[in-house]
């Protein structure tokens, strides 16, 4: 039998030899795989987010094809930049911020396969509470194509570190009332002062129309006036682009301002914040990428996550006019801004 | 110790219960008292002198580690008052000095205060104390005799700025703290020595003079009667067996004389048994306050480890419990002598075994050898009493084994916990397994093998036993008062006490110390409690109270789980033993006085002991199981409201005794 079969086996040997020499060329040709083509979708250019993005696909050597599309702050801009991503399909989206994201892949009960991106994987970032504004599935459900990475500290951490700087027991916040976002981080706020004995003391804008830059300052005045002790600055979209007028009305309130997101304190003028880097925030978005364009993970199965070690931002000049100077134990750990 | 009798040494002095010639029983006479005074005083003084010799050596020692400590810490407070001007914050606008203070002092209990001073030795910022406080602390001169030892460093500071200068003030106390922190081990040490000394005084001194003169002054007696028919048979090689040995001779010469034929006098070495009994229980006694951690610790492959601590000790107890009745039974056949050997032998065996367990099932085979032979020494040295005694001495004699007993319950944990401290439970065990072994070696020099024969007890019949066993307020008595006394001895003492004090941080010497307590206090205020139980002649009474000071004891425990709480119960418990035990074997006797009358006391002991100790047995079970459930706290709750409830249940149950037995009971 095995006599037999030896002819056999040596035909086979051949046709794969002959096999190899035809296709190696095209397997080589393979392995240098096309850069992966993700198209960012962006709410005010290109931020340290992005700068963390695109130096972890770097440092891993993954060739990345970026195309940015840049809303410049205007959300009606979103539809026409989907139009355009479906005419040159990327292998991925990007998407920065709550307002984007939402716009771009719309709340997970309520898809509209018509206005939102349903047939591409999507990767958002920058989005404060992506489960409270329907971004991300609740718990035990998930989105067939959309994951990303949010970048807010637990909100008992934020106050800690507010009290950790100053005794507080009144918390000024001004806000948008007509961002989603703004209104749970507020409501989940009031809920936590039960918890932890503060009481918020909530300024809404835009009750009536959009707001405007130049209601911040006598919103801000009113806080002060009722006793606040420090202004917050959440994940708000309105009151980031306005955050040195408020900050200004701060100082002359004598009110300093703690903010969750790092541009406030780190560009701005607001005194201290529990921040995720963006930097970091932007590689760990980066990591989810590969694992779905690379490893072949489904969007569904990567989770949103948060990252777990938050940075304690102090900008020392705030702190000089306003003589609020931080205590000598905080400044073991917390990075100093002049 | 002062409560040991010794009838070596007066058989014949009688005995009253209610005290009255006790005094002169108990209580040397004489000379003896003033070289007991000076011994104490002598020790004292050199324990004293040892002590504050030591404290004077480690002070440079410590004043030199207090100082580097604190050399750290300022620096570390200067670093961050210097990072806090690097960053432009002016000196005097620092916030947060007290805060770092407070965490620099909370890894250094020894730091009172800190301040930041300008040269002018103006406070600029303080924590630990107020300002007024340090700058009254920097005014006292400096020396040796301050509150405060004051650790300054500079701190420079640029061109056209004072410079500054960091102060730290640790307390002066530091210095002596572990010495303090020592003192406990060398009180305690103090005490053992000086039960130890008294333990080998009077054996050496019983065996060598009272007994040889004591025979002498019979010899010397029969001599003085012309009967000539007895030799000095006690064994000496000093100046009173040479002067015997003449005596014996011109005996020998006389006796044939006048044709009699004189037999050698001895007295039998009771004083031995004290320091056999003394022994065996100290080989036990040793690794007390670490037994549950280190059964839970080798237990704890197999079963939950607290779980398997319970089921060790339990099945050590229920052999004691099995084998004392067995033991008993063989011991006229066996002798007291061998019987001793052999026990001593067995719990050597298993303390060895019980050092290298490496599994539960080894380890209970080891503890369940060590309980034979704990129960086989006991029944010995208790059988060796009993035989070598008669009706005039036998309470001497047996309080004398009772007391080396109680004097190995003090000393054996106090110092376990000092050996284990420093050499770890095995070692302890190893140095309990000695101890047995020196017991087998010395057993063959402090056991006489021949020892009077005594009356065999009347055997009772079935009915009779029937009886007793019927007799409804005996039942009350072995169910709500001695089983709950020695199940919550086993479970409380033995078992949670140890758990919860090293588990709530205390080292093994101040577990040791806790659990010594129990017998410092039974056996300091036990003869108090028997004599006014004697004086009232209401045993059931003394039981009541007994168990009601249990009860408070261990609720006070349970509800405040603190160490000094936790010394507080265990005082009260053995308060509360001293008080009920001894009552508890009279009151059984009073409440069978219809069978005892006809049979003897032996079997009514018997069921009560084998009750005690089955009780004892299920202690540690129950408290790993109730461990458990609701955790060591709320089992020693437990612990309280079963004794609460058990005393109450004794209370309305066993109802009074009536006058008649009173009086009965007041002439036994």
């Amino acid at each position: 039998m095995t006599f037999s079969l030896l002819p056999a086996f040596r035909l086979l040997g051949i046709l794969v030899a002959i096999a190899v020499s035809i296709f190696a060329p095209a397997a080589y040709a393979q392995s240098q795989p096309d850069p992966l083509k993700i198209a960012m979708v962006l709410w005010r250019g290109e931020t340290n987010v992005e700068q963390g993005f695109r130096a972890y696909f770097d440092e891993n050597s993954i060739a990345v094809d970026l195309t940015i599309y840049d809303t410049a702050r205007d959300l009606s801009r979103v539809p026409a930049i989907i139009d355009q991503i479906r005419k040159d399909p990327p292998d991925l989206v990007y998407t920065w911020g709550t307002g984007i994201t939402s716009a771009v892949v719309g709340k997970y009960d309520a898809v509209d396969p018509v206005q939102n991106i349903t047939d591409l994987p999507v990767v958002y970032v920058m989005v404060s509470s992506p489960w409270k504004t329907g971004i991300a599935a609740p718990a035990g459900q998930s989105r067939p194509n959309v994951t990303g990475a949010a970048h807010i500290a637990p909100l008992p951490a934020q106050i800690n570190a507010i009290r950790a700087y100053r005794p507080m027991d009144k918390l000024g916040v001004v806000y948008n009332s007509r961002e989603d976002n703004s209104v749970s981080n507020v409501a989940d706020l009031t809920e936590l002062g039960r918890e932890m004995g503060f009481e918020v003391l909530a300024a809404p804008l835009g009750s009536n129309g959009e707001p405007s830059q130049d209601d911040i300052p006598p919103a801000v005045a009113e806080l002060a006036r009722k006793g606040a002790d420090i202004l917050y600055i959440g994940p708000d979209n309105f009151i980031g682009n306005y955050r040195d007028t408020l900050t200004d009305a701060g100082f002359a309130n004598g009110l300093a301002a703690f903010s969750a997101t790092e541009l406030e304190v780190r560009d701005g003028h607001a005194m201290l914040g529990l921040v995720s880097r963006y930097e970091l925030v932007g590689r760990l978005a980066a990591s989810k990428v590969e694992q779905i364009l690379i490893d072949g993970i489904s969007p569904a199965d990567i989770p949103v996550e948060t990252l777990d070690r938050f940075s304690y931002l102090i900008r020392l000049s705030s702190a000089r006019k306003l003589k609020l100077y931080p205590p000598l134990s905080l400044l073991d750990y917390a990075e100093v801004i002049e | 110790m002062t409560l040991s009798a010794n009838p070596d040494t007066k058989p014949d002095t009688p005995t009253s219960p209610h005290g009255g010639n006790i005094r002169s029983r108990l209580f040397p006479k004489g000379t003896i008292w003033i070289l007991l005074l000076f011994s104490t005083i002598s020790l004292c003084i050199a324990l004293v002198g040892i002590s504050w010799r030591a404290a004077e050596l480690a002070r440079a020692d410590l004043q030199t580690e207090i100082r580097e400590k604190a050399g750290i810490e300022a620096r570390v407070l200067g670093e961050k008052i210097e990072n806090a001007l690097r960053l432009g914050i002016p000196l005097r606008e620092i916030v947060g000095f007290e805060t770092v203070v407070y965490q620099l002092r909370n890894g250094d209990p020894d730091l009172v205060f800190a301040a930041i001073t300008d040269k002018a030795g103006d406070i600029l910022h303080a924590g630990g104390l107020s300002s007024d406080e340090i700058a009254t602390a920097l005014k006292a001169p400096s020396g040796n005799d301050t509150a405060y030892i004051v650790t300054r460093l500079d701190l420079p500071r640029a061109e056209g700025q004072d410079d500054i200068e960091v102060v730290l003030g640790h307390a002066r106390a530091a210095l002596m703290r572990p010495v303090t922190d020592n003192l406990y081990d060398i009180a305690i040490i103090f005490i053992i020595t000086l039960a130890l000394s008294f333990e080998l005084m009077l054996l050496v001194l019983t065996v060598n003079v009272a007994l040889p003169v004591r025979v002498a002054r019979k010899v010397l007696d029969n001599v003085r009667d012309r009967k000539f028919t007895l030799l000095h048979g006690q064994s000496t090689h000093d100046e009173i067996g040479q002067f015997m040995e003449r005596i014996n001779s011109l005996i020998n010469t006389t006796a044939k004389k006048v044709g009699t034929h004189p037999q050698r006098e001895r007295e039998v070495k009771l004083i031995g048994v004290r320091m056999l009994a003394f022994m065996f229980v100290l080989a036990e006694e040793l690794a007390r306050p670490i037994m549950p951690a280190f059964f839970s610790q080798v237990t704890s492959h197999s079963i939950d480890g607290q779980l398997g601590a319970g089921v060790v000790m339990a099945v050590h107890l229920l052999m004691v419990a099995l084998a004392m009745p067995i033991c008993s039974l063989f011991q006229e056949q066996v002798g007291s002598l061998r019987m001793y050997l052999c026990g001593a032998f067995l719990a050597t065996l298993g303390l060895i075994g019980t050092a290298f367990a490496g599994g539960i099932w080894d380890l209970v085979l080891w503890r369940a050898l060590s309980g034979i032979g704990y129960a086989t020494t006991f029944v010995a040295c208790q059988s060796y009493v009993l035989d070598a005694t008669n009706d005039s001495n036998r309470t001497q004699g047996t309080a004398m084994m009772v007391s080396g007993i109680m004097l190995a319950d003090i000393c054996g944990p106090a110092i376990g916990g000092i050996v284990a401290g420093h050499f770890g439970p095995d070692m302890t065990f190893i140095a309990g397994a000695t101890i047995a072994f020196l017991a087998v070696l010395l057993a063959f020099f402090l056991m006489d093998n021949m020892v009077r024969g005594k009356t065999p007890p009347p055997i009772p019949t079935r009915a009779a036993l029937r009886a007793m066993l019927g007799n409804r307020r005996l039942q009350v008595l072995i169910l709500f008062a001695a089983i709950p006394a020695k199940l919550i001895l086993s479970g409380f003492l033995y078992y949670l006490t140890p758990m919860i004090l090293l588990q709530s941080g205390a080292t093994t010497a101040e577990t040791g110390r806790v659990i010594m307590l129990y017998g410092l206090v039974a056996i300091l205020t036990g003869w108090a409690a028997a004599k006014w139980t004697d004086k009232n002649q209401n045993e059931t009474r003394a039981v009541g109270i007994g168990g009601g000071l249990t009860a408070a004891g261990l609720l006070l425990a349970g509800w405040l789980p603190e160490y000094a709480l936790f010394a507080v119960a265990v005082a009260l418990l053995g308060l509360a033993q001293a008080t009920s035990i001894p009552a508890q074997l009279s009151a059984s006797l009073k409440l069978s006085k219809d069978f005892t009358k006809d049979h003897g006391t032996g079997p009514v002991l018997a069921v009560l002991r084998l009750a005690e100790r089955l009780g004892g047995a299920a202690g540690p079970l129950l408290a790993a199981g109730l461990t458990l459930l609701v955790g060591t706290t709320h089992a020693v709750l437990i612990f309280g409201a079963f004794a609460a409830v058990s005393v109450l249940c004794f209370e309305l149950l066993i109802g009074h005794v009536p006058p008649e037995q009173k009086n009965e009971g007041g002439t036994k």
